[in-house]
């Protein structure tokens, strides 16, 4: 029984991973096209020094920058949770 | 748990209340093992006959594709959490409806829409309710 959850949470966790890598690889595309790092990016997006842009599409992209970003921290807190069980199991 | 491809679905659905002439999934994402994480943008152009009955001022703009909806959504495990529908006519933005973090002065932060040159509270943000916006706008 212990083994078997085990394996599920082994399965969670490649899944976990194998997100974190694609959201990982999403983020490196919007880096170098606007060639600033997500961490720069957000602090000064949330801090208004990067506007709100009038068009739209680049809108649609900042927000979707934003996105990854704050999925990547969700990512991340799951990991932690399913190194919590893991360990404990 | 919805999936990318469901909310588009789902969405697709939404915007058929609008009759469309013609809608483009012009962008989708769907992450590696995992079909409820991704993004998509879709944008519809609304149906001639349709225009008639709804959008009764628009008809000119219908014609040459510079007045539509574009409908775009961030999920993260089926939520949305990033989004952004404008209304476009003649290639001027009407309404806005997005989460952008600014307009912290706005109550409803960091939900808001932009209604012409205006930034308003935005209190019910659902597709549906700028759906309902938009139909509202043309018959005035």
């Amino acid at each position: 029984m212990i083994l078997l959850t085990l394996i599920e949470e082994l399965e969670v966790l490649k899944k976990e991973i194998d997100l974190r890598d694609w959201i990982l690889g999403e983020l490196k595309r919007f880096e170098a096209k606007y060639g600033i790092s997500t961490k720069e990016f957000i602090e000064k997006w949330r801090a208004q020094k990067i506007p709100e842009p009038e068009d739209y599409k680049l809108l649609e992209e900042f927000l979707e920058w934003e996105g990854l970003f704050e999925s990547l921290e969700k990512v991340d807190e799951e990991l932690k949770e399913l190194e919590r069980r893991i360990r404990e199991s | 748990m919805k999936g990318v491809l469901e909310r588009v679905e789902e969405i697709t659905n939404d915007l058929s209340r609008l009759k469309l002439r013609s809608l483009k999934l012009l962008n989708i994402k769907v992450a590696i093992g995992n079909p409820s994480s991704g993004s998509f943008r879709l944008k519809g152009f609304l149906n001639e006959k349709t225009f008639i009955e709804i959008f009764e001022f628009l008809l000119k703009g219908f014609l040459n594709e510079k007045t539509f909806i574009e409908i775009f959504g961030f999920l993260y495990l089926g939520e949305i959490i990033k989004y952004s529908y404008i209304f476009v006519e003649n290639d001027k933005a009407i309404l806005r409806y997005d989460n952008a973090p600014h307009h912290t002065e706005i109550q409803t932060f960091p939900h808001h829409k932009h209604l012409k040159d205006e930034v308003q509270s935005l209190e019910n943000f659902q597709l549906g309710d700028f759906l309902q916006e938009v139909i509202s706008l043309k018959k005035k």
